[in-house]
């Protein structure tokens, strides 16, 4: 039994799943089938799910974006423990507690605060951003999220950095890809 | 108590000791106060890895400061254990699962989840007694030589280097499944019993309460449809074996000490934190734990303004029929007790839009912004009044 359980450790700690990261030129892409974003600096693009961008490195910056979530989704694949799942009815305030407690879910003791909670256009729809805080091992993280919620869905961009240094320097150009977002019909 | 970290802990020490050394012989005396282990000793070893796992503890950002759950803990230890409290470090973890640890160096963790459960000071002196002894009887030591010296070496590094991902703190299901292999026996567990409920009925802590916070576990486990969450289970004796035998212990030491649960000094140190630790709670996920234990803990007197509150979080997450009905009800509990956050009235016109209570909805969200001007979230809440209007 030991020798199993040693396996199994060692097969999911040292994360066997081989990356698959493809370098993304800057210009527009697709969310999904529900929207584009366009960005001005390349990008390494994981297919997730969800789908994750990243310049520095994961635990440097994750652009996260979801496109047409819905009824019982989760931001985050199920892990150990039950993952927070997206409601078709819920409101923004709900889709802030969604992102909020996904975070809690994984991240044990990050006590997220949500800030500036605002109205935001998100392409052609009334879309929403707010900020959030967290703490990760000791280390202060930052994050922006947007969305829009449409006929029971959710789109929503998330992105995540270290607050020191990591934060500010790439939310000029996370602030410009949701400026850019272009929704379908 | 079971050590969910104490096995990474251990861990570490393989590295100094798994290959090197031959079979050990484990020792039977106790630790005596203030006594370190020899340099060439494999408990000097284990010792050396427990600090550094000790240092990463200090810098993980999960330990809770505040000096008054600080003080309340080190007085209690200090009155359980006189000879020894000036050597056991006590370090409050920001983790929402019921457990505490005890490090043959001297680490003593004790995970919020733990005391967001315990009732009053007797509660927390019978687990912490518990610990305690494991230290003095030298019970990690005990352990990591048997393990030791049944497994071979790749087998040790294999773990090891499956460990060294899992970090301070991995996912439950890795500290599950490495508690599993390195957990204390049950007759360790037993002599920890012993020797613990033996020094919290002398220092005169009530003996009763010893099983009742048993009981009330066993409550909360069983309205759980996943029961391995229950880590510290896992690696103990059946909990109703446990039950019996402290309960038969009380009966024996109401002979010879009297004690009270002693409410006031913990629930002081702790009241400050509660708001934040029934939020972590939920943060579980296992909704139908944690309605048992918020009810519980409104049975016992604690903060009613935020139990009331959440539970109707609970319910309102939780979205079962007839839920966001008994969300309702519940903030509305809330909200005519004090201690009640202002964010129930945001909370509650939630529910009340999802369940097509408009009128009432918009009520709340201004009552809301009255209670909470600077709310920041107020832009988005205005926005939903509007479209409330």
């Amino acid at each position: 039994m030991l020798r199993g359980i040693c396996i199994f450790l060692v097969l999911v700690l040292s994360g066997c799943a081989a990356a698959s990261f493809t370098k993304e030129q800057p210009g527009r892409h697709d969310v999904g089938s529900s929207y584009t974003i366009e960005t001005t600096q390349a990008w390494s693009r994981h297919p997730g799910p969800p789908v994750w961008r990243t310049i520095d490195g994961k635990f440097l910056g994750t652009l996260s974006t979801w496109s047409n979530l819905k009824e019982g989704d989760s931001l985050l694949p199920q892990i150990d423990k039950k993952t927070p799942e997206f409601r078709s009815d819920s409101t923004p305030i709900e889709v802030a507690e969604l992102v909020s407690d996904s975070i809690e879910a994984v991240v044990s003791g990050a006590d997220v605060t949500i800030k500036d909670f605002k109205p935001i256009a998100f392409g052609a729809r009334d879309g929403f951003s707010f900020e959030l805080f967290y703490s990760q091992e000791g280390l202060s993280k930052r994050g922006l999220a947007a969305g829009a919620l449409h006929d029971g869905k959710l789109d929503l961009i998330l992105f995540l950095a270290p607050s020191e240094y990591y934060f500010d320097h790439y939310a000029p150009e996370v602030q410009r890809i949701v400026a850019s977002v272009e929704t379908r019909a | 108590m079971s050590g969910a970290l104490k096995p990474l802990s251990l861990l570490g020490a393989m590295v100094l000791t798994a290959i090197t050394l031959g079979c050990s012989t484990i020792p039977e005396s106790e630790l005596q106060p203030g006594q370190r282990p020899a340099l060439e000793t494999t408990e000097a070893g284990l010792w050396m890895h427990m600090d550094k796992m000790e240092a990463n503890l200090r810098k993980s950002g999960r330990i809770v400061e505040d000096p008054a759950v600080n003080d309340f803990l080190s007085d209690l230890t200090c009155r359980l254990e006189p000879d020894y409290c000036q050597t056991v470090r006590i370090y409050v973890v920001d983790v929402p699962y019921f457990n505490a640890t005890m490090a043959p160096n001297g680490m003593m963790q004790v995970w919020t989840g733990f005391l967001l459960r315990a009732e009053n000071e007797s509660q927390v002196a019978f687990v912490l007694s518990h610990e305690l002894a494991h230290y003095v009887k030298r019970h990690s030591l005990q352990r990591w030589i048997d393990i030791k010296n049944k497994l071979n070496a790749s087998q040790i590094l294999s773990v090891l280097t499956a460990a060294a991902g899992v970090g301070y703190v991995g996912t439950m299901g890795d500290l599950a499944m490495l508690a599993s292999v390195l957990s204390f026996s049950r007759e360790q567990e037993r002599e920890a019993d012993d020797r613990g409920f033996e020094r919290a009925a002398q220092a005169g802590f009530d003996v009763g309460e010893a099983a009742a916070l048993w009981e009330a576990l066993r409550t909360e486990r069983a309205a759980s449809d996943k029961k391995d969450s229950w880590i510290f289970l896992s690696t103990h004796p059946g909990i109703d074996e446990r039950i019996a035998s402290l309960k038969a212990k009380s009966q024996a030491g109401q002979a010879l000490a009297a004690g009270a649960p002693g409410d006031d000094g913990f629930r002081s140190a702790v009241a400050p934190h509660l708001d934040e630790w029934l939020g972590d709670e939920l943060t579980r996920g296992e909704y139908a734990e944690s309605e048992v234990l918020f009810r519980r803990l409104l049975k016992a007197g604690r903060n009613r303004g935020l139990l009331h509150f959440y539970l109707g979080e609970l319910y309102r997450k939780r979205r079962g029929d007839g839920d966001m009905d008994l969300a309702i009800a519940e903030y509305r509990l809330a909200l005519a007790e004090t201690g009640c956050p202002p964010r129930a009235h945001r909370s509650v016109a939630q529910a009340l839009i999802r369940t097509g209570q408009p009128v009432e909805a918009l009520k709340s969200l201004e009552r809301y912004l009255e209670a909470d001007p600077d709310a920041p979230d107020r832009r988005i809440v205005e926005q939903q009044l509007q479209e409330l209007r």
